[in-house]
């Protein structure tokens, strides 16, 4: 509800705009919100088996363990005390995961927007140990991201808070469109 | 998007210096190390996370406990990264490096603030000694301008004074190994630099093949974030860093 009120707030002043004189009539291309109402889902720590790198994120490293974030989706957990062959061990998945810090065995990483502890001594075993809420504003999603080499504005359907909470954005041909950035 | 693709790291360079000898080195394998470009720094029984304006500090000495709000400080715009080095930390925003002190660990305190003449860039920073480098990106989603390497004294720590640039193609982040310094030039590869003369950094070699956006220099090992995954480089010599593997 917090959420929701701190959305709703943010989509009238702060984030972007709904200027009426900026209001695209017809149709064009643009984003439009991907919502869901299971919100526990999304905010759930869970491992699984070593997999492949695709958009590799930040490292961390602490002793042989080198960690890799998978950007958005989760920690690569890898072992390299023979550097010349490192072994990955596992995964540990956590949606819009950015961030990672290690210590005493517990690693520090956002899941959502939320700081969530995590630990990962046994990575077959994986537990959460805690989770502070909306540490990370910024990744709540409320606005599509920028395409990368751009400054033109784009348009999107401005995210509604009784339709859940948004966890992506889609490209397409939307009807005039009223939010912009 | 620029959070997606600046990846920071942080700690690297307070536990990788120094560490020549083989003791010393195994020594700082005690502790963790990040990137240049994190937004996420531990030290000690303390945990800094910025978000797009703010530094907050957070306790977490219990670690069974959730970690605990103690500062919320404002910082400026556009807040990219967040490095540690001794008693500072070195924040990196679109157009300025910011200098915070720890002393007290629950309240950062700003001591200083330098604005680039590089605006809309992305900007990791690592120091060392009276010395800090950072990189600012113009290429891509950073903005239209020049990408370079800009080298700060900081030996009054309230007044950075700007010591040299050199061009750059598209960095992101950047690290520290005693007398070497490595800088990821993205597609352009990774660039080594001769650091003796610390204000004048001397370009040695650039290792090509790969995209890099980051490094953690840990002891013998040059840690590699690049674009598929990893790649590992011995950097017994500082100077000379050797392919070890690849992990993707």
């Amino acid at each position: 509800m917090r959420f929701s009120i701190l959305l709703l707030f943010s989509c009238s002043i702060i984030l972007f705009s709904c200027d009426p004189q900026r209001v695209n009539n017809g149709t064009q291309e643009g984003y439009v919100p991907i919502y869901t109402n299971n919100l526990a889902s999304i905010k759930t720590i869970t491992t699984g088996a070593a997999r492949p790198t695709v958009n590799a994120g930040k490292i961390y490293t602490l002793g042989n363990i080198i960690y890799q974030v998978e950007q958005d989706s989760g920690i690569h957990v890898i072992n390299y005390s023979t550097p010349s062959a490192p072994q990955k061990l596992g995964f540990i998945r956590s949606f819009l995961c950015k961030e990672i810090s290690v210590k005493n065995g517990l690693i520090y990483t956002n899941n959502f927007n939320d700081l969530v502890v995590i630990d990962a001594t046994n990575i077959n075993n994986v537990r959460e140990i805690s989770r502070t809420p909306g540490v990370f504003p910024d990744l709540a999603l409320q606005y599509p991201p920028k395409p990368a080499n751009s400054f033109s504005t784009i348009y999107f359907e401005c995210p509604d808070p009784e339709k859940g909470v948004v966890i992506g954005w889609e490209k397409k041909t939307i009807n005039n469109a009223k939010c912009w950035r | 998007m620029k959070n997606i693709l600046f990846i920071i790291a942080i700690a690297t360079l307070s536990f990788s210096q120094g560490c020549t000898k083989e003791g010393a080195a195994d020594a700082s394998k005690a502790s963790g190390a990040g990137g240049s470009t994190a937004r996420f720094t531990i030290i000690g029984n303390y945990l800094y996370v910025v978000d797009n304006t703010k530094l907050k500090a957070f306790d977490i000495s219990n670690p069974s406990a959730a970690p605990v709000l103690k500062s919320t400080t404002s910082v400026g715009i556009n807040i990219e990264t967040i490095f540690p080095y001794q008693d500072k930390l070195f924040i990196g925003s679109s157009f300025s490096m910011h200098i915070f002190s720890i002393t007290n660990p629950e309240n950062p305190v700003k001591l200083a603030q330098a604005d680039y003449i590089v605006r809309m860039s992305c900007d990791p920073v690592v120091a060392k000694d009276s010395t800090a480098y950072a990189t600012l990106n113009s290429s891509g989603p950073c903005g239209g301008g020049m990408s370079q390497l800009v080298v700060y004294n900081i030996k009054d720590i309230t007044r950075p004074q700007l010591m040299t640039n050199l061009p750059l193609n598209g960095p992101y982040g950047l690290g520290i190994s005693d007398n070497a310094l490595y800088v990821c030039d993205g597609q352009t590869g990774l660039k080594v630099f001769n650091i003796n003369y610390t204000y004048n950094p001397q370009l040695l070699r650039t290792i090509t093949g790969d995209t890099f956006y980051d490094v953690i220099p840990y002891g013998n090992t040059l840690i590699c974030q690049v674009s598929n995954g990893i790649v590992l480089y011995d950097i017994s010599n500082r100077q000379q860093p050797v392919f070890v593997s690849r992990i993707l």
